[in-house]
């Protein structure tokens, strides 16, 4: 344990005179703050959003957008917004029905020089023609996407984007513009950010980086895990040459990861329901999937722009790649945003803009190469271009698209395909910018379409988990992993355990959350040829509880659960067949926010007087009568939902894992014992050419050593980091390393999370699990 | 691609940062400044465009303030000779003398052709450029007046309301589910309250005696905010008010009720100035940057005659 953190327990615990057995959580911290009051080993659900526009983007301005970054934070903790209406004149607000937990504004950095200066009165360009058509009003949206255009795409959509004309004339510096608003970004951030022992909520430094080839959305956030942050906010104008998306790869590698400043980022893809099948593209080797895994933990999968969980088409009936009914669920018709793009039947429609098949892919890729580049964890944002985060709301939307979708009238006959996007939620120990972006790395979260149920998703061993015990969350984390983790066979031939417990939303004084109709678990895996399949299990709840909504009011009618729970086992399950596993827990049905619109129109969806009604109203109105009848995806009533992460199955995963750490009486005088099993030697390994690496870690670095090639031949390696013996019984596939006298001081003497890693080669596997203090010893704490 | 970074121009905002110290004797006018009536009204053109409505009485005269402000700024930068120090200036100002039409050799000739003209003054780059960096350099905070940690706590003290943490309060609840007892949850709510209560139990045993809770028996310390948001409102009302170190309830929440034992209440504090220096400073700097700012261009105000012209 570090100093640092023991002071800052101690700080914690004389704050307020709580006293604490649990150990560390397992991470370091990397910043100055006051610890937080309110910590737990067992973690709590924060929710966030971690995509969001403001003025400094330059699509969001030109909709007529003019909240600044520091606005869109206090939004987040309650405070209003002012919106632009039909005519971008400022008369419209709105405001969130509940503070978020933590939040990141992500600008669109292309352009960040450019749009200051053409906004601010008195620069050198004011007048120039760009930047008056970036200020210009634009009620018609054919001259607005015209000047969205012009502005997104200088130099026609396919080729390289310089930095605007203007940028040349002398005396103008976009560049030291640019840097101006990076900076403002992070100040807003900083401001925002609660450092005080209250944690009451955390903002993260962000931009986005758009890729946008041909309308194709290559689109990804950078988060950042503190304030140490690159000082340049590099966009697809400096990293085009690298080539997507290992141009952005390389600046944060370069910039953040590897610069030594105490950077650190993660990037999170999104939009890859149009990207046409290009976002999540083929990895060139096993070092590049291995790469794409590091760099990309986590994928948006719900946001304003659409779903990209699977596709279903009600009319055809048929999905992509799966028979998934409920995958109708906010669609975007089109398969990218390019001049060219049209609807495609789902047989054509490309495969990887969907994350499912994506993952599914990717375990065929592990088969192949042995890395898995998608091992994405789940977020959901809500990308709105209205500086307006987590204003996700069916009832009362008030849009996310500035002037676009301002009125009535424009929401149903422009943007009717638009939702009010997500949230994305961590599993934390604290409100604290290192707990919730070290829960972003290892993937513990879930997205949901912008209600707030919660959910607890584990797997592995759980022999002693129940529900309705009393000690469910300990015992699962004690003998399994949580949502985001990987498994190997930990049952031998018999399938693994899942535990998954939900409860609904609690909603708000005004609008009580939903409750929950069922809870699924979502199987993708690919079969010993390489072929994809996927399957839905309910495991909780009830499909046909009969709730609906009423069609008077649009409120719900019908009872669900409060609560579900479940464990579970996989009845198709084969120890050689690499799988994943996430849950998906649904609401009852609610009306869509496009019912309520309409409807206030005088338009009822749920009438079947809807077509004579929407004549009367106008045709504007006319998408009020899309539905299950005449459209692949629309439906006025929807469930809400929300997405675990996966817990991925490897054969050659860690299966079980002996161990312990044993306190000696002096300085120098403790041991380590190791004793791993994986389900199967991986194919690839060659410990006679390759190095193999074992970390143990929790907060800090237990214990480490590389052993060297061919070191696992004699059993007894050169008394590297302390080891007594080691050996490999390549039959068993059983590790056992055992160390001579030496500190693990670094071990704290208390319960809490510890990770043993392997790494050889790009091959990598990592076992986490709550750590017991035994006597003398730390031992894992389950079977 | 060339969009390297560049340093910020801080030769200027050092040069401008001496200019507004003020020092040595200056002429008591520099003249007369008029804002047309034409200037006016394409003022209040822009200002329409970019807000979509028509400025009122008070934006309209900030609008001519402003302008105002820039022709002083434009005129005390170039009576400085600011332009002939920057780089930004200097490098338009050979672009310029290139477009002149005659081919002089070398960019010293360029400029001095550029200026023979005079566009060191007329050109709209320069003048906004030159304006900007005045602007920058009015609101730039010496050394010698960096706030003192002492100010830096009065400035918090003063402004308390801001940074203040909100009352808190920690709690144990037990928790009985709707879902697993139906009908007998208001009953066993009543009679394991009563339980507790005669029993003398504690916070600790208590939850056992309960059903499990998904985000666990303990909550907080957490703001009367965070506490509705997590329970819902019924919970919260009635837990927030209640006494400390004993059991109250049963509460509604949506999953079902709960028996509540408020640990302890931590009123509402001001943190350390430790935990929000940065924000602290950064408002100070703000405050005396724009404090300076109003000083340093009031004193150049007082020299010029300023005529608005209104139709």
């Amino acid at each position: 344990m570090g100093a640092a953190y023991r002071r800052a327990i101690v700080l914690a615990t004389l704050a307020t005179t709580l006293a604490r057995a649990d150990g560390p959580p397992p991470w370091q911290r990397t910043e100055t703050r006051a610890p937080c009051a309110a910590t737990t080993l067992w973690r709590n659900p924060y929710f966030g959003d971690l995509h969001v526009h403001t003025r400094f983007s330059a699509d969001a301005y030109i909709f007529g957008t003019r909240v600044e970054p520091r606005e869109a934070y206090a939004f987040a903790r309650g405070g209003t917004v002012v919106l632009p209406d039909e005519n971008e004149a400022q008369t419209r607000t709105a405001r969130i029905d509940r503070p978020l937990d933590f939040m990141a504004v992500t600008d669109h950095s292309e352009w960040f020089g450019e749009t200051l200066l053409c906004a601010t009165p008195g620069s050198p360009v004011y007048d120039v023609e760009l930047c008056s058509l970036l200020r210009r009003p634009e009620p018609d949206p054919t001259s607005q996407f015209a000047t969205t255009v012009q502005w997104l795409f200088p130099a026609g959509i396919p080729n390289p984007p310089p930095s605007l004309s203007f940028c040349t004339l002398p005396g103008v510096d976009c560049d030291a513009a640019a840097v101006s608003v990076w900076r403002e970004e992070q100040a807003a951030a900083e401001e925002a950010y609660d450092r005080t022992a209250a944690c009451a909520f955390t903002s993260f430094v962000g931009y986005e980086h758009t890729a946008s080839p041909l309308g194709r959305h290559l689109h990804r956030n950078i988060i950042f895990r503190n304030a140490v942050v690159p000082p340049f906010a590099k966009s697809q104008l400096e990293t085009f040459a690298g080539g997507i998306p290992q141009g952005i790869w390389s600046a944060v590698e370069t910039d953040c990861l590897n610069a030594g400043t105490g950077c650190d980022a993660v990037i999170i893809p999104h939009n890859s329901n149009l990207s046409e099948g290009m976002q999540l593209s083929d990895p060139a080797d096993a070092a590049e999937a291995l790469r794409r895994q590091t760099l990309e933990p986590l994928i948006e999968i719900h946001q304003i722009k659409g779903n990209s969980e699977c596709r279903f088409d009600q009319l055809a009936g048929a999905g992509l790649g799966g028979t998934d009914e409920l995958c109708t669920f906010e669609q975007d018709p089109l398969p990218h945003q390019g001049p060219d793009a049209t609807a495609l039947p789902i047989d054509k429609y490309p495969r990887r803009n969907m994350v499912r098949n994506a993952l599914e892919d990717g375990l065929g890729f592990e088969q192949t190469l042995g890395v898995n580049p998608f091992r994405m964890g789940f977020v959901g944002s809500t990308d709105t271009h209205d500086g307006s985060p987590g204003n996700v709301a069916e009832e009362g939307w008030t849009g996310g698209q500035g002037n676009n979708d301002a009125s009535a009238a424009n929401q149903i006959s422009r943007e009717i395909r638009t939702n009010p996007g997500g949230l994305a939620v961590a599993w934390a120990e604290e409100n604290s910018r290192d707990a919730i972006f070290t829960a972003f790395r290892r993937r513990e979260t879930y997205a949901t379409s912008g209600t707030r149920p919660v959910v607890r998703f584990f797997g592995g061993d759980l022999a002693r988990v129940a529900c309705g015990s009393a000690s469910f969350v300990h015992d699962a984390y004690a003998s399994g992993t949580p949502m985001g983790g990987e498994l190997g066979p930990v049952r031998g031939a018999r399938s693994p355990r899942f535990a998954v417990w939900a409860m609904k939303d609690p909603g708000t004084a005004e609008r009580p959350g939903t409750d929950l109709q069922r809870v699924q678990i979502v199987k993708g895996w690919v079969d010993a040829k390489g072929k994809p399949h996927e399957r839905v299990f309910d495991v909780a709840g009830d499909a046909k509880n009969g709730a609906t909504v009423d069609p008077a009011t649009c409120t719900p009618r019908g009872a669900g659960a409060a609560e579900l729970c479940a464990v579970w086992r996989d009845p198709t399950f084969k120890r050689r067949e690499r799988a994943f596993y996430y849950a998906r827990v649904l609401e009852n049905p609610t009306c869509r926010w496009s019912t309520f619109v309409c409807r206030s129109a005088g338009v009822d969806p749920l009438s079947p007087g809807c077509a004579a009604q929407a004549a009367a109203a106008g045709a504007a109105f006319s998408n009020c009568c899309l539905g299950p009848a005449n459209d692949a995806f629309m439906d006025p009533v929807v469930q809400e939902r929300a997405w675990t992460s996966p817990i991925w199955y490897r054969p050659e995963a860690i299966a079980r894992l002996k161990a312990w750490v044993r306190f000696g009486g002096a300085p120098g005088r403790d041991q380590l014992l190791l004793r791993v099993t994986l389900g199967r030697l991986p194919p690839k390994l060659d410990l006679r050419r390759q190095a193999l690496t074992v970390r143990v870690t929790d907060d800090d670095e237990i214990w480490a050593v590389t052993l060297p090639p061919k070191s696992l031949r004699g059993g007894r390696p050169r008394r590297l980091g302390g080891v007594r013996r080691v050996s490999l019984d390549r039959g068993a596939a059983v590790l056992t390393l055992r160390t001579g006298p030496l500190d693990l001081s670094h071990a704290d003497r208390a319960d809490h999370m510890v990770t043993v890693a392997l790494a050889v080669g790009t091959f990598r596997a990592s076992h986490t699990r709550l750590w017991v203090v035994r006597g003398d010893r730390l031992v894992p704490g389950g079977r | 691609m060339k969009r390297v970074l560049r340093a910020p121009t801080l030769h200027f905002l050092v040069l401008g940062g001496l200019l507004f110290l003020g020092s040595g004797p200056r002429p008591a006018s520099r003249g007369r400044i008029i804002l047309t009536a034409d200037d006016v009204a394409r003022l209040r053109r822009e200002w329409t465009l970019a807000n979509g409505v028509a400025p009122g009485p008070a934006a309209e005269a900030a609008l001519v303030a402003e302008a105002v402000d820039d022709d002083i700024l434009q005129r005390e930068a170039l009576a400085a000779g600011l332009d002939r120090t920057d780089g930004a200036v200097r490098e338009r100002l050979v672009r310029l003398g290139g477009f002149l039409g005659e081919e002089p050799e070398g960019e010293a000739a360029l400029e001095r052709q550029a200026r023979s003209l005079g566009l060191e003054r007329s050109d709209l780059v320069i003048r906004r450029h030159l304006v900007q960096m005045m602007r920058l350099a009015a609101r730039r905070v010496p050394p010698s007046e960096l706030p003192s940690d002492a100010e830096l706590e009065r400035w918090l003290a003063a402004h308390a309301e801001e940074f203040v943490t909100p009352d808190r309060v920690r709690l144990t609840q037990v928790y009985l589910s709707r879902e697993r007892r139906g009908d007998a949850l208001a009953p066993d709510a009543e009679r394991l309250l009563a339980d507790l209560r005669r029993d003398g139990v504690g916070p600790d045993a208590a939850a056992a005696r309960g059903d499990p809770f998904l985000r666990g028996a303990e909550t907080g310390p957490v703001s009367r905010e965070e506490l509705e948001r997590t329970f819902g409102q019924a919970f919260a009302d009635g837990s927030w008010a209640a006494e400390a170190k004993r059991w109250v309830g049963p509460l509604p929440s949506p999953w079902g009720v709960h028996l509540v034992w408020i640990q302890e209440r931590l009123p509402a504090t001001l943190p350390p100035l430790e935990a929000v220096r940065g924000r602290v400073v950064h408002r100070v700097l703000e405050e005396r940057g724009a404090e300076l700012a109003r000083t340093r261009l009031d004193a150049l105000r007082a020299r010029y005659d300023v005529a608005v012209e209104r139709r």
